[in-house]
């Protein structure tokens, strides 16, 4: 069995889909495009497949992964050649890589994860109160936010996670904010969340998860991107 | 693409729901065609995309330059309330755009409980309800679908229906819409031309008396519309088109398998059946076409499971080669699948070349509890047979098994009831021979609507505290491991009741039920009994006078002038079979013709795949 690592983007109508469903039109991507995807065994075959960390729906990205294991090997060209035209419109590979027999997980492997905001103003934030903004926000010791699980409420610190920003302005009124959040088993930051310390006024009109990488050094595996 | 939606889809739930741009589906420029048609399922994404006409007008209508088909659902709750704040029209999936901007706006009418949704869905768009209040400028509004058969309840709102099958008929009509607009025509005379295609119901075209009583007097047509419209046929399945890029959903659908229709119609004769009846007579696509057209529709999908769709599935002359070669060629990565089998018609080999080796839940509907109920309504199944059966499929390793039955059917008695409860109990006794502690028995026991069309069309519903007092008897005795009943609310029944034998004076019910907020009363937790009880009451018409009442034979229905091709003294004397306990057999043997008139009206002929043709 081979493994490869296939970075996508996810863009357009298919930021909708949820990461549950992601796996269903990915399976039936390869299946049209007749690449030998490796099944798991018993009644219900699955295509062998692992994604990295899961993208909040409504949310583009320029960097996702998965991983696929295919029945033999393949050239690492030819995947993307067969896979691309069969994947719904808003999903697209960007490069392929083959793993070696031991590579880590996608999801122990990546720590670090980008966003963009891009954010209609008005005209009176300019370079320097939007710094000063998002420099008091980055001074807070705490950030709570309201989680809801199996409908009851829980308040959690998101502070921990976010681990730098940077913003620019695009045009007058448009601003662009980078931030790098930290994802691991003790929890992320997600990008809706980040948003909700946004003032009232500003409209947030697209947000893009940028990178996904890792921080550790592992002695084998592909190393997603490298900052 | 109209964006100004987009931040509404980061507010709802499940946003892909309204998103659209699905793999394969078709996007056109609205300024290189020339006539737009949005096509309506009056429920939610993921229940209606499962919708096979729908989707087969969907693509057949895209498939000609000149036209282009555009999908809209319901609008959950939330997406409703935000469209209507913003002041923002409903909008189809593909452009965005107002259903209010198409020249023809198509509802699928699958299930009574839904025309509520089909009026929000309208007034969403800004779209007036009633088809006197909509000019020129408004689509013309139609409606399709075994709804169509009687459509007398929501008449008012529609300019047109179309009767039976779509594939054909609906190119038809989009020419004469077509011819229309470059000429500058307006509606009436549209309308006209339309009244000469065969199956085209214009609603407006007859005018419904009433006894002070409340039954219909006479439904007369005027301008020259025929006396009865009788509804299309498409005579060969293995020459009418098959779509085979479909479209594949992002998000799970309800039934998120490919379907494949393999025969349409069923010959069985099932007297409560109206699906048996409005769909005659049966067609069977031959094995090639089957199996040429599946193997194109899975590589365009890449689905892992696929559904060979019919009324009966099993009773396809062909079906055992059908199952064998399909299963040699795919399994195990796509599964092939069959909506339900038939008691009669199975066999453990058959089974499990088309549910795999997973030992999933097998359905099996014996409808009724007595082989003397079983008669009556032409369900030819009896009790040892049924015993023996299910012996089978516990001794082939199935551990779990589901069985549908009605309650409220015709001449049913208490004996029935607990000839339902001795056989539930029964059939797990005989799993729990073969699996122990881990058999299972659900047993489904919905109350039985009388259909429009069917033998049963002259018959009393039951009404509600007979529905409870039959539901309790069974609560009461189905308890126990290994037993699970399930049953339908009782309001809902009795509404479903009053629309599907409905006539045109139940339209203002409808409308006032829709402004006081009624949605989605097909489902449980949305009916809202409350607000349809207090609107009956404004209205003057009472819900019994449509469920309860036996009809006497020579009664007017609102549906009369509305034609299947089975002709009425034929369901009349299986209504007669029925309480003498005649069985009827099936028709689909060579030989067999019931004279049920459908071949004869219609000049349609049964086709089987294997054998020929039958005599008609």
């Amino acid at each position: 069995m081979d493994k490869y690592r296939i970075c996508y983007c996810k863009f357009g109508p298919a930021r909708y889909i949820s990461h549950l469903d992601l796996g269903r039109a990915l399976g039936r991507s390869l299946r049209r495009a007749g690449l030998p995807v490796a099944y798991s065994q018993g009644f219900h075959p699955l295509p062998k497949m692992a994604f990295g960390p899961p993208l909040p729906v409504g949310v583009e990205s320029e960097a996702e992964y998965v991983d696929v294991a295919f029945t033999r090997e393949l050239p690492e060209a030819e995947i993307a050649k067969h896979l691309n035209p069969s994947l719904p419109p808003g999903l697209q590979v960007t490069g392929v890589e083959r793993l070696p027999a031991k590579a880590p997980a996608l999801t122990a492997m990546i720590d670090r994860l980008s966003y963009l905001f891009v954010v209609e103003v008005a005209e009176d934030w300019n370079r320097r109160n939007t710094g000063d903004f998002l420099r008091c926000l980055w001074q807070k010791k705490e950030l709570p936010v309201i989680r809801k699980r199996q409908g009851r409420e829980k308040k959690v610190d998101v502070r921990p996670f976010w681990d730098g920003y940077k913003f620019s302005f695009i045009e007058q009124d448009l601003l662009r904010i980078e931030i790098e959040v930290i994802f691991g088993p003790q929890g992320t930051l997600r990008p809706d969340e980040f948003r909700s310390f946004f003032p009232s006024g500003w409209r947030v009109g697209k947000v893009t998860r940028l990178k996904a990488w890792s921080t550790k050094v592992f002695p084998c595996g592909s190393p997603v991107h490298r900052r | 693409m109209y964006n100004f939606y987009e931040p509404f889809l980061n507010e709802v739930r499940k946003p892909s729901r309204y998103a659209g741009g699905e793999l394969n589906s078709i996007v056109k420029d609205w300024t290189k065609v020339n006539v737009r048609v949005a096509l309506a399922f009056p429920d939610l994404y993921e229940l209606g995309f499962s919708h096979l006409g729908l989707r087969l007008l969907y693509h057949r209508i895209n498939e000609e330059e000149d036209f282009l088909a555009e999908r809209v659902y319901a609008p959950a709750e939330d997406m409703e309330a935000k469209l209507r704040e913003a002041g923002l029209p409903l909008f189809s999936l593909e452009t965005r755009r107002s259903l209010a901007d198409f020249d023809l706006l198509g509802f699928t009418l699958q299930y009574e409980l839904s025309y509520t949704n089909i009026l929000n869905m309208m007034d969403m768009a800004g779209i007036p309800l009633r088809r006197k209040d909509r000019g020129e400028d408004f689509p013309l509004v139609a409606g399709g679908g075994p709804g169509s058969f009687n459509p007398e309840p929501v008449a008012d709102f529609f300019d047109f229906f179309l009767l039976g099958d779509g594939e054909e008929a609906i190119l038809e009509i989009l020419k004469v819409l077509a011819g229309g607009k470059a000429k500058g025509k307006r509606k009436a005379e549209i309308k006209k031309e339309l009244m000469t295609i065969p199956g085209i119901y214009l609603p407006e075209f007859y005018c419904v008396e009433y006894f002070p009583t409340g039954e219909v007097a006479a439904v007369r047509p005027v301008s020259g519309a025929p006396a009865v419209v009788h509804k299309r046929v498409v005579s060969d399945l293995n020459r009418a088109y098959l779509p085979q890029k479909e479209i594949v959903p992002w998000m799970e659908t309800v039934h998120d398998r490919m379907v494949l229709e393999i025969m349409r119609g069923c010959t069985r004769g099932c007297r409560f059946c109206q699906a048996g009846m409005i769909y005659r007579p049966v067609r069977e696509r031959k094995r090639e076409v089957i199996e040429e057209s599946l193997a194109a529709m899975l590589k365009h999908t890449g689905y892992e499971e696929v559904s060979l769709t019919s009324l009966s599935s099993a009773d396809h002359s062909q079906i055992q080669e059908l199952a064998g070669r399909l299963t040699a060629r795919y399994s195990p990565e796509v599964s092939i699948s069959l909506p339900s089998l038939r008691l009669d018609a199975f066999s453990p080999e058959l089974a499990a070349q088309f549910q795999g080796n997973r030992k999933a839940t097998l359905t099996f509907a014996p409808e009724a509890g007595t082989d003397r109920l079983r008669r009556v309504i032409n369900k030819g199944l009896t009790h040892r047979e049924i015993i023996t059966v299910l012996g089978t499929v516990f001794r082939s390793g199935w551990q779990k098994v589901k069985l549908y039955f009605m309650i409220g059917l015709p001449t049913e008695t208490q004996e029935d009831l607990e000839g339902l409860v001795d056989m539930a109990r029964e059939v797990l006794q005989i799993g729990r021979d073969f699996h122990r502690g881990k058999a299972r028995v659900t047993i489904s026991a919905s109350t039985f609507i009388p259909k429009p069309h069917t033998p049963f069309q002259w018959r009393p519903q039951i009404g509600r505290d007979e529905i409870l007092r039959k539901q309790k008897f069974l609560r009461d005795n189905l308890r126990g491991r290994g037993l699970e009943l399930s049953w339908n609310q009782a309001n809902m029944s009795l509404l479903e009741g009053v629309f599907s034998r409905g006539d045109r004076r139940l339209s203002n019910v409808l409308e006032e039920a829709f402004r006081r907020g009624c949605r989605f009363d097909a489902w449980p937790d949305r009916l809202r009994w409350d607000l349809w009880q207090a609107v009956f009451i404004v209205s003057g018409l009472r819900p019994d006078f449509y469920t309860v009442r036996s009809r006497p034979q020579e009664e007017v229905f609102p549906w009369s002038h509305l034609s299947t091709g089975v002709s009425t003294a034929y369901l009349w004397e299986e209504n007669c079979r029925a309480d003498s306990e005649i069985p009827t057999p099936n028709c689909r043997p060579p030989g067999r013709c019931l004279k049920c008139g459908v071949c004869r009206v219609l000049k349609v002929t049964p086709r089987v795949a294997a054998g020929g043709r039958k005599d008609g």
